[in-house]
């Protein structure tokens, strides 16, 4: 033994003392991480909406507040319609419904808004709430049209109710109470809040989550408690038919959803992936190996992001399972270069090393650019995805080098995915190699110019028809406004915001009339503004000569003919009253950004795109028209264009990183994932499919490892070890990703067809720009 | 929703609910004395129309005048109910399928339609399910109780099930033989109004002239 090689085994002693203490460490931090996750308690919250994985709009605070008040008020929310062919079956039906629910976690709520309460409060103010008919029909009428309405309602046989004639003789108040009718048409009908429609009765059930509709223990308790009703139904009450509306329902589907595919894609994922390290390493050994990363990678990926977060996202752990696919790569990667190897393990190990430090380069890379956007539900996956990287290659690193064995055969799938190498084309430079270089980027070329962008929110939403059909009946059924398509009123007093509702209102007129709209929820249906208040109270003055006419006919006191004015109801004194309490959502108050004043006015009917158009021209000011869906597609193109700029930011990046390392050869590590990237594009430009946020985040991913596969070859050298390791982790890759075309998520269908495309592209061109074989290296001038 | 209790179409409902009396015919259904509500059923004519006169008294809260007005009406079981005031003035309302409408002479004083007003389709509704002799849906919403009087008479007295509708009406009470001839009812309010009809007979048809009036 000589001197430097006698030095050199000091080296990697000392090296590999070290590496011991890392070892331990590693484990240790392992051990910790299991700890957290299993004293952390499950708070069983996985979100589903889509919607949260994207960032608020900052520009339209007042806007961003009130759907989140929307938001959160439809969250909680759940009805149940009964429908039934008459209203008695209906009621009872009903009854045995709220039976059966009492122990769900479900409050019961009453009528939306209790109007006989209601009257109370505004009796006394009565004076200043008449109708904008009954003020135009007193523009009009002389005395004696005066007197005979209030006869004639004094004459009406059954008139007089919860009113005196008295107190209200020519109706109006009355009138005005009644408009109040067309704010919803559900009536009460005994103890059975109905909805009637030509050829239906409905009974309404309004109830309220008493947890969040995304809690897991409340999903199956509800689950279990309307399936009681279901078979209740069933058996007793055959003609009547269950339609259920809200959030929590489409939110226990898309859990029940994600965590089957979850486990789909998951097992699916672990599955191939066993099988097909199997055939190529035929070692149980190897499969240890490359379960013992992959569930280091798991666990620090679950814990830390189980830390960080307090609620995960369906697609965090959908998109999380694929991370099987990748984690095992660098196990997968170690483990070939000791396919017929025999050097000293931990001298084979450093050298190694350059290459697996590399490899975390572009992932991290493309991973941190998406840490920080202002996407809570990306940042959240690529949490996930950092971590789970992380945690599989510092146990690959660390501990490999005691648990790998000292020598491993070659299999004849192994043999001969390598030998592979050897016919595969090699880019030399040559005439024919130019020749169709430039007809394929012709076709590239021509198939990305053909590539369109679409950016709306609803193609990647889905939802179980069935739910939506129902939820369709029930809005229907209860004329539920739009929760996404709203005017947002702000003004600088309570006063200003009511009239400009009123302003709004009556600019909406034609398109009531039209039938364009068929209703609206605003608080100055329930209040109107004091400037209209006085307005009538004014008004009425012009009654006095009819009122004294009146009296001497009825025989009433003199008092009687005066009307005295009254202050006007306030929006305070309104808000302060319990019977208001379900209507409040409609009032944002006042905002502690820029102390302006906000409500909100919701619409019914809103189907064709043509009114929204018609709607959206009447935004000014104090009228802020918001269309959330449309806003977030503009959003989700706006972040497009900034992911796009990203994914060409690291492709710049990364090779000024890697220059130092690769040198004149750095153009063979990015070129397989540029080109897989091109490839992809022009594939999708071809296919007709749009390029949206998804899709170009995917392409950060097949840029992250399409640069290591590129990266594994030039810096082994074309070794063949190098490709077939490839060959395996592509396989893995394609294999754990190509199942979320399964998922019955848009936006996971998205990723992984993009994902199998740009993998499928990387791994077949990787190999076309590796370094000549090492006997070939002589004689050619290729340096490294 | 809320529990609006428009006084409009809640007087109207009761007027369905009083009227329909004049009409009330078949098979009676589960309600607090069924053996009752079936004898006074078989005691009314069951013709598909019939038309009279009517007087009514009318003592409002706080006014010291008592009301008096008299008229005609006509019931006709499938299109509806004539109310005609002719004293102290003309004045005529009708109710059918999915409309009330209110009128002084020609001019339309009232108009409340189901397309715009849920309330009033089921006003109507439960005005024709009780023409059609659906009693089921009267003891939905009231008590009720009542003895037979001689061979022929009958008294009924209903009282709200409903805290809602007892904001509306306190009370209701009818009379009658063949055909109902009094009526009593106590609004919540304290306004009671009196009706008694007189000159019922019962036809098969339509005249010509009330047909013209239903159109």
């Amino acid at each position: 033994m000589n001197t430097p090689s006698l030095n050199k085994a000091f080296d990697d002693l000392r090296y590999a003392r070290r590496h011991r203490v890392l070892a331990w460490g590693w484990l240790g931090i392992l051990a910790l991480l299991t700890v957290v996750l299993l004293i952390q308690p499950w708070r069983g919250q996985i979100d589903t909406d889509l919607l949260a994985l994207l960032p608020v709009d900052e520009r339209n605070p007042h806007a961003e507040a009130a759907l989140k008040t929307l938001a959160q008020r439809g969250e909680r929310q759940l009805v149940l319609l009964l429908a039934a062919p008459d209203t008695a079956t209906a009621q009872r039906a009903a009854r045995q419904v709220r039976e059966i629910l009492r122990d769900a976690p479900l409050a019961l709520q009453s009528a939306p808004a209790n109007v006989e309460k209601l009257l109370g409060l505004y009796f006394p103010y009565r004076t200043g709430f008449v109708t904008d008919q009954d003020l135009h029909w007193l523009a009009g009428a002389d005395q004696a049209a005066q007197v005979r309405q209030a006869l004639s309602l004094a004459y009406q046989p059954f008139a007089g109710g919860t009113l005196n004639w008295r107190d209200d003789p020519f109706g109006f108040f009355g009138n005005w109470v009644m408009q109040l009718g067309s704010a919803s048409p559900a009536r009460p009908y005994g103890d059975t809040l109905m909805v009637q429609t030509a050829d239906r009765r409905y009974a309404v059930l309004l109830y309220q989550l008493t947890q969040s509709a995304f809690s897991s223990d409340l999903q199956t308790r509800l689950e279990t408690g309307l399936t009681n009703v279901r078979n209740e139904l069933a058996q007793h009450f055959p003609d009547v038919q269950l339609l259920r509306g809200g959030i929590v329902l489409h939110a226990t589907a898309a859990a029940q959803q994600a965590r089957f595919e979850m486990s789909l894609i998951g097992s699916g994922s672990l599955l191939f992936c066993v099988l097909f390290a199997w055939l190529i390493f035929r070692s149980f050994k190897a499969l240890r190996l490359i379960l013992l990363s992959l569930a280091a990678g798991a666990l620090t990926a679950l814990s830390l992001t189980w830390l960080m977060f307090d609620r995960l996202h369906a697609l965090t752990l959908v998109f999380g399972a694929t991370l099987i696919g990748v984690a095992v790569d660098y196990g997968v990667l170690v483990l070939a270069q000791h396919l017929n190897d025999t050097p000293e393990r931990w001298h084979r190990f450093r050298r190694l090393l350059p290459s697996l430090a590399l490899v975390l380069i572009a992932p991290m890379l493309a991973y941190f650019s998406l840490l920080l956007m202002p996407f809570p539900g990306l940042r959240q996956m690529a949490c996930f995805i950092v971590t789970g990287i992380a945690g599989a290659w510092l146990s690959i690193m660390l501990w490999y080098p005691y648990l790998v064995p000292s020598q491993m055969p070659v299999t004849p799938l192994a043999g001969r995915l390598m030998q592979a190498l050897r016919h595969w084309p090699r880019w030399g430079g040559t005439r024919g190699q130019w020749f169709i270089t430039v007809l394929l980027a012709a076709v590239l070329g021509f198939g990305i110019a053909q590539l369109k962008t679409g950016d709306d929110i609803r193609s990647l939403v889905s939802s179980d028809p069935d739910l939506l059909s129902e939820h369709g009946e029930v809005a229907k059924a209860l004329e539920l406004p739009s929760p996404a398509q709203l005017f947002l009123i702000v003004g600088d007093t309570p006063e200003e915001v009511l009239q400009h509702e009123e302003a709004l209102l009556e600019k909406l007129t034609p398109l009531f009339a039209a039938g364009k709209l068929t209703g609206f929820d605003a608080i100055s249906r329930w209040l109107p503004s004091q400037r209209r208040q006085e307005a009538a109270q004014q008004a009425q003055q012009a009654l006095t000569g009819a009122r004294a006419a009146l009296s001497k006919e009825l025989e009433l006191p003199d008092d009687w003919i005066a009307v005295s004015p009254v202050a006007p109801l306030t929006v305070d004194e309104w808000l302060a009253q319990p019977a208001t309490e379900p209507l409040r959502y409609l009032w944002q108050g006042r905002s502690t950004q820029d102390g302006r004043y906000s409500s909100i006015v919701l619409l019914k009917g809103l189907h064709d795109a043509d009114t929204v158009r018609q709607l959206a021209a009447f935004d000014d000011d104090h009228t802020r028209w918001v269309d959330k869906p449309a806003e977030v597609s503009s959003m989700m193109g706006r972040y497009r264009v900034l992911l796009s700029s990203v994914l060409i930011a690291a492709y710049v990046l990364a090779p000024l990183a890697l220059l130092a390392f690769f040198r004149r050869q750095t153009w063979r590590v990015v070129m397989p994932s540029l080109l897989a990237t091109l490839g992809t594009l022009a594939v999708m430009g071809y296919a007709g499919i749009a390029l949206q946020l998804l899709n170009v985040l995917t392409l950060l991913l097949v840029f992250g490892m399409g640069v290591d596969y590129g990266l594994f070859l030039t810096a082994q050298r074309g070794d063949a070890r190098a490709f077939l390791a490839i060959c395996v982790a592509a396989a893995l890759t394609l294999l754990s990703f190509g199942l979320l075309a399964v998922s019955s998520t848009p936006a996971l269908r998205t990723i992984g067809l993009t994902t199998v495309l740009g993998i499928g592209l990387a791994w077949l061109t990787t190999p076309l720009f590796r370094l000549p074989a090492p006997e070939a290296l002589a004689s050619s001038s290729g340096s490294v | 929703m809320r529990k609006v209790m428009k006084n409009t179409a809640m007087l109207l409902l009761l007027s369905g609910f009083i009227l329909c009396g004049l009409g009330l015919t078949a098979s009676a259904q589960a309600a607090d004395d069924p053996a009752l509500l079936r004898s006074v059923q078989s005691r009314l004519a069951t013709d598909t129309v019939i038309r009279g006169d009517f007087t009514q008294t009318r003592q409002l809260t706080g006014v010291k005048k008592t009301l008096a007005s008299n008229g005609v009406f006509v019931v006709e079981k499938t299109r509806g109910v004539l109310w005609r005031t002719l004293s102290p003035f003309p004045q005529t309302t009708r109710v059918t399928q999915g409309e009330i409408l209110q009128k002084d002479g020609d001019r339309v004083l009232m108009t409340l339609r189901a397309d715009q007003e849920p309330a009033v389709n089921a006003i109507s509704r439960v005005l024709f399910s009780l023409f059609a002799g659906d009693l089921t849906t009267l003891a939905e919403y009231f008590d009720h109780h009542g003895q037979l009087d001689g061979d022929t008479g009958w008294q009924l007295s209903f009282a709200p099930r409903d805290a809602a509708l007892r904001t509306v009406i306190a009370s209701l009470s009818m009379e009658g033989d063949r055909v109902v001839r009094r009526v009593t009812l106590t609004s919540a309010a304290g306004d009671v109004t009196r009706i008694a009809f007189t000159n019922a007979v019962t036809a098969s048809a339509l005249t010509a002239d009330e047909h013209a009036q239903f159109e």
